[in-house]
Formats: structure tokens, C-alpha cells, sequence
């Protein structure tokens, strides 16, 4: 053993380096160049005013008001029910002729267990969704 | 909390003693510094002209109910992000504490009834047992990143992992057979999401809009007013230096992972209820939601900077969008892209911020 080998203060080195996570390899207590830091920066800016401008560049053309928001239906084993668009607020209209062979439609609801039952004169539509058919046995 | 009034006169006294090229600069960095609230207002406006529902009472009242939802597990996620960590495990543990409060507080004539023979139990038992439930799980990561030095976001993988398997196991245990859990008991229900305000004025806003007011008061006091929410700003900031000057970084490394899991036991105390039928995949990428609301709110990643302030405002954002994105009739693809890009928005001008910083 040599005592001018000693490996104390590389291993705290190497645990004050493991322990700062920060963005980007950077840390509070990273090193970095002045021109390193400004290079960088630079970056920033460009990324910060491309951000923006994508962000709100895909508000504009994703926005969807023509086609509007859309509730799907599913029967749970009955004939198929046709799908509809409505605007943020408005209720819907409940499916029609919605039939399964030994079966009575008790309603639609928000869970596929008939837990969140729809009131198609009240409940307004706020996001896109899928009622499920409630189904009991005749 | 620094008077607003006032600082906008320092700043515009500060603005004077400037030249044109730092006037210039000073012009520049202030707006890349605010560019999300600048995007958010176009964001506002620009809704409002394709439809101006957004600013009825009740699309006012549904942001203010989903952001009372999601804030008090940003505000622990807020503390994890304070020590550049971060907390994958969030979204799963809301699941099984939320599957947990469901069915220890289902009602006594639900047909299938996870626990048979349990008679009602009182809600804040429940609450507490919830609140354990995820004070352990932020505990064992707390543990992990501590003592080990692991980063929180291996760490929180793994724990994450080991709460949905848990989860998994829990609904399917029983005879329950994974199917989802609803039938909670009337007196839960109401106590979550029955209005006493709507009671009193009128205006419907569900009582856990209160209890995450209360969450709020609490945690700002923790953040601000005890020495543990200075040492986590100074663990955060430099875990060196704080060592140096006795701060004991093991325990509040520990303490700051336990105190976001016990945000998480509360979030699914509050979903279960909300929700009404649980399953599985209730909290799946709730996490997600917290980190990018921290971002925004000013939580920098780059360690010790954040303010309670800072994440409520991200939460609201985060949610304004959200809520507005749907306004919009944006599709649900679409929405997820946008998600990313305003995150990544976020991040970049908490970098230019912390690079151009003299």
C-alpha cells in the first residue's frame, strides 16, 4: 500500500458529481465556460420562441370547431350505435334503435359497469367520450 | 410574499437607470421570461373568439375544480423537483390508495361488495390509512435516494412498478377479479364531492376544492415557515454546502419523498371519490400531469428555486389549456403533442433563465 495513493477524495469527487442531477448535464454547482454558458443560452432563446410559436401554430390549425367533439357509442353486445359531434356544452340525443336479443335497454353510462348513468336532457358534453349501453336481461 | 405594487416601481426605477442596448435586453429577457403567460393570454383570447363559453361561470368553475384536484400532488411532486429528483411513482400510487379508500368506504348494500363483512368504517380512519399507504411508498423511495444516492428517477421507477404490481394484485384479490370498484358509500361521497359552498351561495364547488385549500395552507407553511422546508431549498440547491452547514441532507432527502407520498394517499383519498368507479388505471400518468405543472409554475429542475405560488400557478395553467384545448374540440392526439410542446416550452425558458442568470 502506498501512501501516496489515496483514494478518499476521488470517490468524493465522484459522489459530489453523481449527486447533481440538473437539466442537461447542468447542475447549480456545474462547471461551465463563460462562452460555454452564453452559447447555450443562445440556444435557449431559440428553443423558448420556437416553443412558443409551435404551441400556438398547433392551437390554431388543431383547433377543431367544425367537426366538434365526438361521443361514441358502445353497445356492449347490441346492434351498433352511429357515433355523434357536438360542440363543447350542448347535450346529445340518445341513440336510437339500439336492440340485443333478449335483452331492455336500461341506459347509457359513462363506466362500462353502468355505474355513471347519462341524462341525456341535462349531462352536456365537455370532452370527447364513450357511453356504454346498459343492458338487463329480460 | 413580496408586495406586487411595489416591485413593479422597483422595476420601473430599475428600468430608468438603464441605456437603450440594456434597455433593449431588459425589454427582451422580461418577455422570453414570461412567454408562457404571453402564449397562455393569445391561447385565452383566441379561444374566446371560436367559442366564448370559456369564460362562462361554469367552465370558471369546472378549471377551479380540476386544478383543487391535481394541485396538492403537485405541491408534493413540487418538493421532489426542489432536490432535482422528480417522482415516477406519483400516478400508481394514487391508484392503490384510491383503490383502497374504495373499497374500505363501499356502501353496506353494494351487490359486490369487496369486503363482505366490513361494517362502515369512519372516513378519517380511512383517509389515514391512505395517507400511510403513501407516506411508505414516498418513505422507501426517500430511503433509496438518500442513502444510496440513486437517482429519484430509477428509484421511483422501480417503486412505481412494485405499487401498480400491488395495485394489480389488490383487484384481483378477493374474488374481486380486477373488475372496477364503484358502490361507494353515500356519507364518502358527499363528504368529497357534496358542495357545502353550493349549499350556502349557490355557486357548486365540490368541498375538496376546500380540503385542497387546506392542503395548500399547510404546505406553504411547510415550505416557508419550518426549518425543513429551508434545509430542502438548501439540500436542493447544494447538498454540499448544506451538509457543511448541518443540515441533515439523509433526513430531508427522506423526509421530502415521504411528505410527496403522503400528497399521493391524500390525491387517491380525493379520486376515489371523484371518480366513483376505480379500476386499475385510476392515476395512470397523473405524475406526468404534476412534473409538467411544477415546470411551468417555475419549480426549476436545476434544483433549490420554486415557490408554492409558482406550482398552484402551474396547475391552473396547465389546466386552462386543457380545459380550453377541449373547448377548441382539439383531438385527443392532437392534445397529447401540444402537452409536450408546452413542457418543452417550459424548460427551455427555465434554462435561459438559469444560464443567463449573472
Amino acid at each position: 500500500m502506498s501512501s501516496t495513493i489515496d483514494p478518499t477524495p476521488d470517490r468524493e469527487e465522484k459522489s459530489r458529481q453523481s449527486r447533481r442531477y440538473g437539466l442537461f448535464g447542468v447542475s447549480s454547482t456545474g462547471g461551465m465556460s463563460e462562452s460555454q454558458r452564453t452559447s447555450m443560452a443562445r440556444w435557449a432563446t431559440a428553443f423558448v420562441v420556437i416553443m412558443a410559436v409551435a404551441f400556438l401554430a398547433l392551437v390554431v390549425f388543431g383547433s377543431n370547431r367544425a367537426s366538434g367533439l365526438t361521443v361514441s357509442f358502445d353497445s356492449q353486445g347490441g346492434s351498433e350505435a352511429v357515433s355523434q359531434s357536438v360542440q363543447y356544452g350542448e347535450t346529445i340525443g340518445e341513440p336510437e334503435n339500439v336492440v340485443r336479443v333478449g335483452y331492455t335497454l336500461t341506459g347509457w353510462s359513462l363506466t362500462p359497469d353502468g355505474e355513471q348513468l347519462w341524462d341525456f336532457a341535462s349531462d352536456t358534453v365537455e370532452e370527447n367520450l364513450t357511453l356504454y349501453a346498459v343492458w338487463e336481461a329480460q | 410574499m413580496n408586495n406586487p405594487i411595489n416591485s413593479l416601481r422597483q422595476t420601473s426605477a430599475h428600468y430608468k437607470t438603464l441605456d437603450a442596448k440594456d434597455r433593449r435586453s431588459f425589454v427582451v429577457d422580461t418577455l422570453l421570461n414570461n412567454a408562457i403567460y404571453i402564449i397562455l393570454i393569445v391561447f385565452i383570447v383566441f379561444t374566446y373568439t371560436q367559442n366564448p363559453k370559456i369564460v362562462s361561470s361554469s367552465s370558471i368553475i369546472n378549471i377551479i375544480n380540476l386544478t383543487a384536484a391535481s394541485l396538492p400532488m403537485a405541491l408534493g411532486i413540487g418538493g421532489c423537483i426542489v432536490l432535482t429528483g422528480t417522482d415516477l411513482s406519483a400516478g400508481r400510487t394514487v391508484g392503490l390508495t384510491a383503490a383502497v379508500a374504495a373499497t374500505l368506504l363501499q356502501s353496506m348494500t353494494t351487490a359486490n361488495k369487496f369486503f363482505d363483512n366490513l361494517g362502515e368504517l369512519p372516513i378519517p380512519l380511512v383517509l389515514l390509512i391512505a395517507l400511510v399507504i403513501g407516506g411508505i411508498v414516498g418513505l422507501v423511495n426517500g430511503f433509496f435516494v438518500a442513502r444510496f444516492q440513486l437517482h429519484p428517477f430509477i428509484v421511483t421507477l422501480a417503486t412505481q412498478l412494485i405499487v401498480y404490481g400491488i395495485c394489480l394484485l389488490y383487484y384481483m384479490s378477493n374474488g374481486n377479479n380486477g373488475q372496477s370498484i364503484s358502490g361507494l358509500s353515500n356519507a364518502y361521497k358527499n363528504c368529497i364531492t357534496g358542495s357545502v359552498i353550493g349549499s350556502l351561495t349557490g355557486l357548486v364547488i365540490p368541498n375538496y376544492v376546500i380540503y385542497a385549500v387546506i392542503v395548500l395552507i399547510i404546505m406553504w407553511f411547510i415550505w416557508n415557515k419550518t426549518t425543513f422546508g429551508k434545509n430542502m431549498f438548501a439540500v436542493g440547491s447544494n447538498p454540499e454546502a448544506a451538509n457543511v452547514s448541518g443540515v441533515n441532507v439523509f433526513f430531508t432527502t427522506m423526509m421530502v419523498h415521504t411528505l410527496a407520498g403522503i400528497t399521493y394517499g391524500y390525491t387517491g383519498f380525493i379520486e376515489a371519490a371523484r371518480i366513483g368507479s376505480n379500476t386499475a388505471n385510476t392515476g395512470l400518468n397523473y405524475e406526468c400531469d404534476a412534473i409538467a405543472a411544477c415546470v411551468i409554475g417555475g419549480v426549476s429542475f436545476v434544483g433549490g428555486t420554486g415557490t408554492i405560488g409558482g406550482v398552484v400557478l402551474g396547475v391552473f395553467l396547465l389546466r386552462i389549456i386543457f380545459v380550453g384545448l377541449n373547448f377548441l374540440s382539439v383531438s385527443g392526439n392532437m392534445q397529447y403533442i401540444i402537452k409536450g410542446v408546452i413542457i418543452l416550452l417550459a424548460c427551455s425558458i427555465d434554462m435561459r433563465k438559469y444560464l443567463t442568470k449573472k
